[in-house]
């Protein structure tokens, strides 16, 4: 809060790294936070949904593989780690194992969202659309927050390959990692977004 | 008598690089604290043993553990207490995503409640559409 406070009224020029560093953080958490209420109300569709037709969630679960969709999220908890990992290897200097643990983090994401696709057109294949007589309530629930989190996922992998990028290129350094720490805090909202819809739509 | 002007002028060249040095220094000893601060080591202590992995690797073998104990419970039954402890095991996987991997453990309190604000508006409105507000879908 001192680091936050200390800078009011000063140019940016005049900011000290720490300050700089903090007052980027505190941003990234305030757009985090309106991302909660975003997802919120998309969660609370399906959840209502969840309570007032059970047998039609039921029956649409059917259709969907646990198997599949753990894997999925195994995938993107690995990716978690992976941009951890990366953020680790800057802090301590090796900046080719960072560009390796960041790229790893773009490839898992990306593969995350390839399954996604391959999970819908298995959906589409069982009746399940977003607009169909049968199981459009429930497709109406179903696509629009999981493919609103996957477009933050897709977000996600652009800027995963940006910032392995600005690596190779030598960007970053143990004094410099800002934009690292940055990223990390997209990408782990977006696992744990992932955590709450994967118990909520496919266990719960 | 040029010479010494050189000379001079190269001595007050080397002063002023000295002042840049010294001035810049709190700046870099700062960035240098910010570098260093709050980074695991390589080992992480659990129960008094010592395991050869950073936490963040702890935390993510936790992680896949604690999923596949949800996908175990998830399908083999279902029901009001099987749904309350899913809820809590996904809580609690969030928990240490948001702990460790993003840094609330250790960082600025203010980014806490920047988080658990929202979150509890969301919650709190999601209950009270299931639970009070049959008019807007929710239990009758």
């Amino acid at each position: 809060m001192a680091q936050l406070v200390e800078t009011h009224g000063h140019t940016h020029d005049h900011e000290s790294p720490q300050a700089k560093a903090e007052n980027l953080k505190f941003a990234m958490w305030l757009y985090l936070a309106s991302e909660v209420i975003i997802f919120s109300i998309l969660i609370a569709a399906f959840a209502i949904f969840r309570v007032r037709q059970p047998e039609m969630v039921d029956e649409a679960r059917e259709a969907l593989s646990i198997s599949f969709v753990s894997v999925n999220t195994f995938v993107l908890l690995a990716s978690s780690w992976a941009m951890v990992m990366g953020l680790l290897a800057i802090q301590k200097g090796n900046n080719e194992s960072m560009v390796r643990w960041i790229g790893l983090t773009g490839v898992l994401g990306l593969t995350f969202v390839l399954l996604q696709l391959v999970e819908y057109q298995e959906l589409r294949h069982e009746g399940i659309a977003l607009y169909s007589e049968t199981a459009g309530r429930f497709g109406q629930r179903f696509y629009p927050l999981t493919a609103f989190h996957g477009a933050h996922v897709i977000v996600g992998v652009i800027w995963a390959f940006i910032v392995m990028f600005k690596g190779i290129k030598r960007q970053y350094s143990p004094t410099n990692y800002i934009g690292i720490e940055i990223f990390g805090l997209y990408w782990h909202f977006v696992d744990v977004v992932w955590i709450i819809l994967f118990t909520m739509i496919y266990l719960i | 008598m040029a010479e010494d002007e050189m000379t001079q002028a190269e001595n007050e060249i080397s002063d002023a690089e000295n002042v840049n040095e010294e001035a810049a220094a709190p700046v870099d000893e700062t960035a240098h604290e910010i570098a260093h601060a709050h980074i695991p080591s390589d080992t992480t202590d659990v129960l008094g043993i010592t395991l050869p992995f950073p936490i963040y690797t702890a935390v993510f073998v936790i992680l896949a553990v604690l999923t596949v104990i949800e996908v175990v419970v998830g399908t083999g039954s279902s029901g009001a207490v099987i749904a309350i402890i899913l809820a809590a095991i996904a809580f609690g996987k969030a928990y240490l995503v948001v702990s460790y991997y993003m840094h609330l453990r250790t960082d600025n309190r203010l980014f806490t409640y920047t988080l658990v604000f929202p979150l509890i508006v969301g919650i709190l409105g999601i209950l009270w559409l299931i639970l009070v507000a049959p008019e807007a879908g929710g239990v009758e």
